[in-house]
């Protein structure tokens, strides 16, 4: 066990150390910088980087493991691969020409010590109480300990391999509950090249304390310059980990003074779609059946030579398609039928029988993560409020409005708004800036000439708030300002920061409704010839909106204005979402 | 996710070797957390000052006796209290007619007739003025726009909405016009039953006084501090209809004296067609209760 002996007392040079290292890290200085400081403040006792960077690991007590990749980051040489010298989706060696040297490095954070300190640090122990201290009221949803994934999993027995473990989920009021999350981003201006962060949120911490910058444990970075071919190699040494935390491992409790075996489980994993069909080993959201909630299959456009599928929910009209689906009835996907579909793609007999299955079901094999007992497929694997809505669904239905909705007939549609009109509300918009305080949160710039620069954050700010107010009397038709405002009744009921069960049907219902309620509307002034995108989301949207996580970018980037949740009696979350993974309605 | 990528961008100082210093940027961070939570040594590693709030007034929160007799006061929750801060005017007399619609709502308050009131508080006396004021635990910032101008490029704190008893407006108006009237009258009103319909009012805050109401045993009056918020409401135009709850107005109205307590939260407002468009993002109380 590491040493974990809290409030140890460390002398004073050491403190100088760390806050110098403190000062570095947090404000991002360079290393020259770094070694700068010592000659620009004689007085003070700066060490060199290097030795304090020794010291810093020699007091921390853990470091980065350090495995092999390639180096166009196809895969890391762990588990299957370990033993291989080239790389087997693109065949370059693993070493450099001395064959010794590596190519590249994944370098990888362990989580076992830093649960362990957690743990071993009172107060912060005391904050990971919140799990087991919070009463569940079967009838509201204020947290995703009250979504049924979570509550049927304390009825389940830990299973690692084939093996049952005579234990309980969350028997223990200190087991660790947690979420995984990775995104790809571009280092570099231009974003051809991308590197892959995995991060993991504990959410033992209390709502508004979980998200936050210095409470996310990052569990490496994987290195780019392309996106991962097999990400499941990359994810080996943390499922390693994990697979130990379901079994135990021994860790000091702070409060009680006592040894006990520490068990943390992966409930949740979330990120845009790209990301989580990566990591669900899915075709992804161009597939033919793209989605990993239900097996809705993909139809193309007519007479195009796009191979994108799109997927309405009304199917009339289209060649080789009949019929639709209803949202209320979709072909769901559940566990069982998902590690069956992915065992088949796997062991597919040929090649040729590989790629027909795993166009079939858009499943391109096992993912590693279903080694883990304590996450089900696909539900515990939640679309993302934040991209679903926020930077797709509402830009696309800002396209629609100003006519320029890619490859759609607009003229004389009279959901389109004259240009005038929307440069109005945009300058309307900008206006607003300043009598809005910034509780609000950021001004919202010119959503007719500023489009770019347009975040998630500003989208939400525009629709709950400035949108019903600047589009009301816009339309030539009173009917599509009223089926935006129901938009903006079921977002913001998402957004509350407690939702009953009797809302939960309500928004199911409010979202299958208005998905209808929007084919209707475009599918008949566009005389049902189109599929877009925007429907491709929708669809998605009412399938999973009662499927919400939490979306960390907007919890950390404003949870410093926490609202005052109760003192301003019911304040919306509106930068605090409800935290909800509602399978319970998805039956 | 999105703000992990982008604290990492942002920090990412070596444009020929990106990969090995995001990885180094990740393992030192994680290194400096682990050992702040090993040796618990987040306040020594905060290097930031102290924050001094040595200008602060703080107050314990005045619990209007009408809201705690409000049978509908056990569905809010615990009172907010409040923290003053400068910029602070001089301590001056109000101007008059401030100064009646001070006996008014005192006289409410204490249902007293205005006379007792304004024996205790003659017009002369000097009050503590505040430009500013913010909700402890998190809460909204608000600005009281006499004492604190707006700035050309900073966003209007100063309009909020009120959550009040019904009465309490309509009632320390007809106060002040009776007693331009007519004093007597108000022996009248004073077993007047209270009526308890929340309802809500937007404004904007002029100013925050501190009220000190001296010790008058013979009134049945206790020395006691209360924060009232001089606000001058809008005449809503257009009230609202929808769920939407957007509220229209064109002109500001009178100036009214509410305790801080009521004042809810800041609400935003947007110009538009030649109106004024009221957004509020919290829901009111009162709409919760009134329309149950």
């Amino acid at each position: 066990m590491d040493v974990l002996i809290e409030g140890a007392l460390l002398d004073e040079s050491d403190l100088t150390l760390l806050r110098a290292y403190a000062l570095k890290v947090e404000d991002g200085l360079t290393d020259k910088t770094f070694n700068k400081l010592r000659y620009a403040f004689p007085q003070s006792p700066i060490d060199s980087l290097k030795n304090t960077e020794k010291r810093v690991q020699f007091l921390s007590g853990f470091q980065p493991v350090r495995y092999h990749c390639c180096p166009s980051s196809c895969v890391c040489y762990t588990g299957p691969y370990e033993s291989l010298t080239k790389c087997p989706k693109c065949n370059i060696d693993r070493h450099k020409a001395d064959g010794m040297t590596p190519q590249a490095y994944y370098e990888y954070l362990p989580i076992i010590p830093r649960l362990r300190a957690m743990l071993a640090n009172s107060s912060y122990a005391r904050k990971m109480q919140y799990r087991s201290n919070r009463q569940h009221d079967p009838m509201k949803i204020t947290d995703i300990f009250d979504g049924t994934h979570y509550r049927s999993l304390r009825e389940t027995f830990v299973t690692v391999g084939d093996e049952e473990l005579p234990t309980w989920f969350f028997s223990d009021p200190r087991d660790i509950a947690l979420g995984l999350s990775t995104d790809g981003f571009g280092p570099f201006k231009r974003r051809t090249k991308t590197a892959w962060p995995i991060i993991l949120f504990n959410y033992n911490l209390p709502p508004e304390e979980r998200f936050l910058k210095g409470n996310v444990i990052s569990i490496g970075v994987i290195p780019g310059p392309k996106k991962p071919s097999d990400l499941d190699s990359f994810f080996w040494p943390l499922v390693q980990e994990l697979l130990q935390l379901e079994i135990g491992v021994s860790a000091f409790d702070a409060i009680t003074k006592v040894t006990f075996l520490l068990h943390a489980y992966l409930i949740v994993v979330f990120g845009d779609i790209p990301a989580v069909s990566m990591i669900m080993r899915m075709k992804g959201h161009n597939a033919i059946s793209p989605c990993r909630m239900c097996t809705i299959t993909g139809i193309r456009i007519p007479s195009s030579r796009v191979t994108v599928h799109y997927v309405p929910l009304c199917r009339d009209g289209f060649p080789n398609s009949q019929g639709q689906y209803h949202p209320s009835a979709l072909p769901l996907r559940d566990h069982a039928s998902f590690i069956e579909q992915a065992k088949e793609v796997q062991y597919a007999s040929s090649n040729a029988d590989f790629e027909r299955l795993a166009t079939k079901y858009g499943i391109k094999g096992v993912p590693l993560l279903s080694t883990l007992s304590s996450l089900s497929f696909p539900v515990s694997f939640p679309y993302d409020f934040m991209h679903l809505i926020w930077t797709n669904l509402i830009p696309n239905l800002i396209l629609l409005w100003t006519g320029k909705f890619k490859d759609l007939p607009h003229d004389g549609e009279d959901y389109v708004l004259a240009p005038a009109v929307w440069q109005a509300i945009g300058e309307a918009t900008v206006n607003a800036g300043k009598t809005i305080p910034a509780a609000f949160g950021s001004r919202v710039p010119n959503i007719a000439s500023e489009k770019a620069q347009m975040t998630a954050e500003t989208h939400s700010i525009w629709t709950l708030y400035i949108a019903p107010t600047l589009l009301k009397g816009r339309f030539v038709q009173a009917r599509y300002y009223k089926h935006f405002v129901e938009l903006v009744r079921l977002l913001t009921l998402c957004l509350e920061f407690e939702i009953t069960q009797v809302q939960v049907q309500d928004l199911e219902r409010g979202f299958q409704r208005w998905v209808q309620v929007y084919e209707r509307y475009v599918f008949l002034v566009s005389s049902r010839t189109l599929s877009d995108r925007l429907t491709a989301y929708t669809t998605n949207t009412i399938r999973c909106a009662w499927l919400l996580v939490p979306s960390p970018f907007m919890h950390c980037c404003t949870l410093r204005r926490l609202s005052k949740l109760w003192v301003q009696s019911g304040l919306i979350g509106h930068f605090q979402w409800s935290a909800i993974v509602v399978t319970s309605s998805v039956t | 996710m999105e703000r992990h990528c982008g604290d990492i961008l942002r920090n990412i100082r070596s444009r020929r070797f990106p990969y090995a210093n995001i990885n180094k940027y990740v393992t030192s961070r994680a290194q400096l957390t682990h050992i702040t939570l090993l040796y618990g040594l987040y306040e020594k590693l905060h290097l930031l000052p102290a924050v001094s709030h040595a200008q602060d007034v703080k107050l314990p929160s005045c619990k209007s006796s009408v809201m705690s007799m409000n049978p509908l006061a056990h569905c809010s929750e615990p009172d907010p209290s409040y923290v003053l801060t400068p910029p602070k005017g001089p301590e001056t007399a109000l101007p008059v007619s401030l100064w009646l619609t001070l006996i008014a709502t005192l006289a409410t308050r204490f249902d007293k007739p205005a006379s007792i009131i304004r024996r205790l508080i003659p017009k002369n006396t000097r009050f503590a003025h505040y430009g500013r004021a913010y909700q402890l635990d998190g809460g909204d910032t608000m600005h009281a726009r006499e004492l604190n101008s707006l700035r050309s490029d900073s966003r209007d704190m100063s309009f909020v909405r009120v959550t009040a008893p019904l009465n309490c407006f309509m009632h320390a108006n007809l106060l002040v016009l009776q007693y331009q009237l007519d004093v007597d009258k108000f022996a009248r009103r004073r077993h007047r039953v209270p009526e308890f319909e929340l309802q809500d009012f937007f404004g904007q805050i002029l100013r925050f006084l501190i009220v000190n109401i001296p010790h008058a045993p013979e009134h049945g009056i206790e020395a006691d501090s209360f924060i009232y918020a001089a606000i001058k409401q809008v005449k809503i135009s257009e009230p609202a209809t929808d769920h939407c709850r957007i509220n229209y107005y064109e002109d500001l109205g009178p100036t009214e004296l509410v305790d801080l307590d009521q004042v809810k939260c800041v609400v935003g407002r947007i110009t538009d067609r030649g109106k004024w468009a009221i957004i509020d993002r919290s829901k009111s109380l009162a709409q919760v209760h009134v329309m149950p």
